[in-house]
């Protein structure tokens, strides 16, 4: 008898189970046929011109390289702003903060900064700093309209305060991780919190910033929402750049007051509002290809790391 | 490290050295602590400010509009008669703010988008915690978090370009661009959230549970279905909760494959426009102060309240989970 | 430790560096540019995208930012000031009018180009003219199904443009119209929205129930969507914008083929300077050559 019930209560449950392999097996071969169609469709198109040169003949020809170079540009100002707020929010609520009621209001906010919605930052955007701060410094500075408008330094900023979270809850994460040996080895050789902090805890938790900073750059540049009406531009004929000349000397620099392209944007415009959507296909092919493979190429960085990271807390 | 373990090294760093530590050290360090304290507070502050900023402009439309405005309209027809319409037509020389249209697009995109994803994921989160090798696992899971980093202009491009036209064909849907289409691109950007926050649960559930289960002679099914999932409930409805609120908020894949026409329908095939895709769409066409500008503010605070609560039951869930399952 | 230290430097130097590089390639011309910032119509952007490339091969010390969004995206942006010349394929209309009296700013208003609204549908639709007054029925919601024009059982899919688009506004004016208490009629609920007339062509080209309507620059050498003759009233002859290929100028500047505009730029003030110099340009014969080879209808000259 007890043979009996045991197979058929077997049978529902491998069925159940190889229900449960299947759907996830699915959705696996799901995800890859959508990476190897984008890879296929667009490995063709990229070459060197590709990625640097500028689009020509209204994006039918050319390449996308202002829009990568305007990516480069606004992540790396983005994340000027985003790792030093983050770490240190984050040594904040690791080592400093105890555990009352406004402490535990900043963790919400942290969680909860994570789950705005992407417009919703674009809109932020636009009413804070742009309609707010930028037309403030244009009256203090007397500069006429400069900073009041899109451009490039307000997108950083929208875009550093959505990756924020990331960047907190990684750098959290390796703080976490710092054996309690360590502080107290340092604690008990006379050092004080902040001494112990920059040298002992912070060298520790190196590797987790430096996770959580790739991730904060791989989510940001793949952000369009926030950036859509805060300087993204659909063709410039010039890179976003300054010259700072001293003397003979010209150095270009990044010019945080212009508009910019981004290969996100780039897109979203190459996909819905093309002149010639039959011609420039390949191209939205390629510009994807790029955009997922950097992506990827960052990702899969930050996982490696974390993975070897993570393997070290064993040890002392 | 636990709260208490975090008072006593506080108190060690404090007490102990505290008379040998010079003044101008005792100084540099609260300088120090105080200016770690101002940059924890800023996540505070900016959600804070999003809150003011947000509500700034766009309570002025209910000043210039009207809140019930932004339900409905009464319009006088051609003959004369007069009909409460909800419609959302700012640009028409009769404006109508209702968010009827873009509310029930929203949900028609969100809803059948997470009941997709809580099949996948669950099941995905299942299927890693407790069906999978190690081996595989270890493998499997960095892949289902480097799928949760696909930029949503690149599903949404996918969605546009090649799924429309299958579906297109497949399903001849009443328009080639409808809901239906948006909701499947939705899914693949919740499903990571939910398969790893049920994977989380699922695992962190202790596993004296799961040598009961057995030992009571279950089965590997019977133990994941009576035991563990009821056990990891409140991390899945979390992940289920937070899933709903990403999908809520999203913009790109609507804008891009949502069709963006203010119907109000039930059909799923049909072409929706969402409250994320519709302040996408019309900001850059407005000029500031007008009260198409203000409304599409006001859509923003009703787009961020409703995530802002959504978020907010999430994380008592999960505070909940973690507080049970310290056995 | 010293991996990652070093793998960190390594990057952030890599990505320097990088852009060093893709700036440098602007030290060539160390000549002083005036940027000039042009913003609005999506009909014209193609046009006016191609002015700015044929005039700056000759004038190396001006650069021109074009962008697009719509006719009513730019004349905010030139309201704003975020602008200095805006595309539009429509007139003002008095709300902006008023707002630019109220900022101090006294737009002015150039004459282009001319462009022909073409309405298309999908090349087996067996429908071939259509009225106006029926194409005020279809796109506002009152005629539903093709069968009702003499085409086959299928509902109607109306594809438009969004509304900053100043051929969405023309096309509302000048062919929904006004209805019997002069109120005017506005698009059915149901259109889809679709941002730029080339996705409103690859639309219409894969959807055999839709209809939709543009500048006749994207349609002229398409073959995979069909072009409507219009009628002005039942008794008119049917006159398409379009003949063999190519754009038919006479019914355009005749008025025979009824939905016709101009395209405008407006400029805050007279333009002065640089800004005059691309305006001279575009009215010029050469920029009106520029205008024909993109398929758009130069002005009449006389």
């Amino acid at each position: 008898m007890i043979k009996f019930t045991e197979r058929r209560k077997d049978f529902t449950g491998t069925l159940s189970i190889g229900m449960i392999k299947i759907l996830f097996y699915l959705l696996l071969t799901f995800l890859f046929l959508f990476l190897a169609n984008i890879f296929i469709e667009g490995i063709g198109v990229i070459s060197l011109e590709f990625i640097f040169d500028a689009p020509r003949n209204n994006m039918t020809e050319g390449g996308i390289g202002p829009a990568i170079f305007g990516t480069i540009a606004v992540t790396l100002m983005m994340i000027l702003f985003a790792v030093p707020l983050g770490v240190f929010a984050a040594i904040y609520l690791n080592e400093y903060a105890k555990n009352n009621f406004f402490n535990r209001l900043i963790r919400t906010s942290v969680n909860n900064l994570a789950g705005v919605p992407s417009i919703v930052f674009g809109l932020f955007g636009l009413g804070f700093f742009i309609l707010f701060l930028g037309c403030k410094i244009d009256e203090i500075m007397e500069t006429g309209l400069l900073l009041g408008q899109p451009a490039l330094l307000w997108a950083s900023a929208t875009l550093a305060i959505l990756v924020l979270p990331i960047v907190i809850v990684s750098t959290l994460e390796a703080l976490n991780s710092v054996p309690k040996s360590f502080r107290d080895a340092s604690y008990g050789l006379g050092a004080t919190k902040w001494l112990t902090i920059k040298n002992v805890v912070l060298p520790q938790a190196n590797p987790g910033i430096l996770t959580g900073t790739i991730l904060a750059i791989s989510r940001g540049a793949g952000e369009t929402a926030p950036i859509l009406f805060l300087g993204a531009a659909f063709f410039l004929p010039n890179l976003p750049v300054a010259d700072l000349c001293i003397g003979d000397y010209c150095i270009p620099m990044i010019n945080p007051a212009e508009q910019f392209m981004y290969l996100a944007y780039h897109i979203f415009i190459l996909a819905t509002q093309s002149s010639n959507p039959t011609k420039t296909l390949p191209i939205q092919y390629g510009s994807t290809l790029v955009l997922i493979g950097l992506t990827f190429l960052l990702n899969i960085t930050a996982i490696l790391f974390r993975y070897r990271f993570r393997k070290n807390i064993g040890r002392i | 490290m636990t709260a208490k373990e975090k008072e006593f090294y506080n108190k060690a760093a404090d007490s102990k050295f505290s008379k040998k530590i010079g003044k101008t050290t005792k100084v540099k360090e609260s300088i120090i602590s105080a200016f770690f304290a101002v940059n924890g507070a800023m996540a505070l502050v900016f959600i804070v400010l999003i809150f003011i900023f947000l509500f700034k402009e766009g309570l002025q439309a209910i000043q210039h509009i009207g809140i019930f405005d932004f339900i409905y309209f009464d319009r006088v027809q051609a003959d004369g008669s007069v009909t409460t319409v909800f419609e959302w037509y700012p640009t028409s020389e009769e404006p109508r703010f209702s968010l009827a249209p873009l509310i029930l697009g929203t949900l028609l995109t969100a809803i059948p988008a997470t009941i997709l994803s809580t099949i996948l994921g669950v099941a995905a989160g299942i299927y890693l915690s407790e069906i999978a090798s190690p081996k595989w696992k270890e493998f499997l899971k960095p892949l289902i978090e480097l799928f949760a980093g696909i930029p949503t202009v690149v599903l949404g491009f996918f969605m546009l370009v090649v799924a429309a036209s299958f579906f297109n064909d497949l399903l001849n849907p009443a328009n080639r661009l409808n809901a239906f289409i948006a909701a499947l691109g939705l899914s693949i950007v919740i499903v990571p959230i939910i398969a790893s926050l049920t994977e989380d649960a699922i695992r962190s559930i202790p596993n004296e549970l799961r040598m009961a289960s057995y030992g009571l002679g279950a089965t590997k099914w019977q133990t994941i279905s009576r035991v563990l999932l009821p056990a990891a409930f409140s991390g899945v409805s979390a992940s289920i909760i937070l899933g709903f609120g990403r999908a809520v908020g999203e913009t790109m894949i609507v804008l891009m494959a949502a069709g963006n026409a203010a119907n109000i329908t039930a059909n799923i095939f049909k072409s929706v426009r969402t409250m994320t895709a519709t302040i996408a769409a019309e900001m850059g066409e407005v000029s500031h102060g007008s009260d198409h500008y203000y409304s599409l503010f006001f859509i923003g605070i009703v787009l961020f309240t409703i995530t802002f609560f959504l978020n907010l039951v999430a994380e008592i869930i999960i505070n909940k989970m973690r507080k049970k399952n310290v056995f | 430790m010293h991996l990652i230290k070093n793998t960190s430097i390594f990057i952030v130097a890599i990505l320097s560096i990088s852009l060093f590089f893709f700036g440098c390639k602007k030290k060539s011309d160390k000549v002083e540019q005036t940027v000039l910032t042009i913003k609005g119509s999506d009909t014209i952007v193609n046009l006016s995208q191609r002015w700015a490339e044929v005039y700056m091969k000759t004038h190396p010390d001006v650069s021109i930012q074009v962008t697009g969004g719509g006719s009513g995206t730019g004349i905010a942006a030139l309201l704003n000031g975020t602008t200095q010349l805006a595309n539009s394929s429509r007139e003002l209309k008095s709300s902006e009018l008023e707002k630019a009296a109220s900022l101090g700013i006294n737009p002015h208003v150039y004459e282009v180009a001319l462009d022909g609204i073409t309405v298309i549908v999908h090349p087996g639709n067996n429908v071939d003219n259509l009225t106006l007054k029926q194409l005020s029925d279809i796109f506002g919601g009152k005629l539903t199904n093709w069968k009702q024009l003499g085409g086959a059982d299928l509902e109607i899919t109306l594809y438009g443009r969004e509304n900053s688009s100043g051929t969405y506004e023309f096309f509302k004016k000048n062919v929904l119209g006004r209805d019997k208490n002069g109120k005017q009629i506005d698009y059915a609920v149901s259109t889809q929205v679709l941002q730029g007339t080339a996705a409103l062509g690859e639309a219409v080209a894969r959807d055999t129930k839709g209809i939709g309507y543009g500048g006749v620059g994207y349609f002229a050498e398409r073959d995979d969507v069909k072009i409507i003759h219009l009628r002005k009233d039942e008794n008119a002859p049917a006159i398409s914008p379009v003949e063999n290929g190519k754009v038919n100028y006479e019914a355009i500047w005749s008025g025979d083929y009824s939905i016709s505009r101009y395209l405008y730029c407006f400029t805050n003030g007279e333009a002065t300077g640089k800004l005059k110099n691309f305006v001279d340009f575009i009215l010029s014969a050469e920029g009106q050559k520029v205008v024909e080879s993109m398929e758009y209808i130069p002005l009449p000259v006389n």
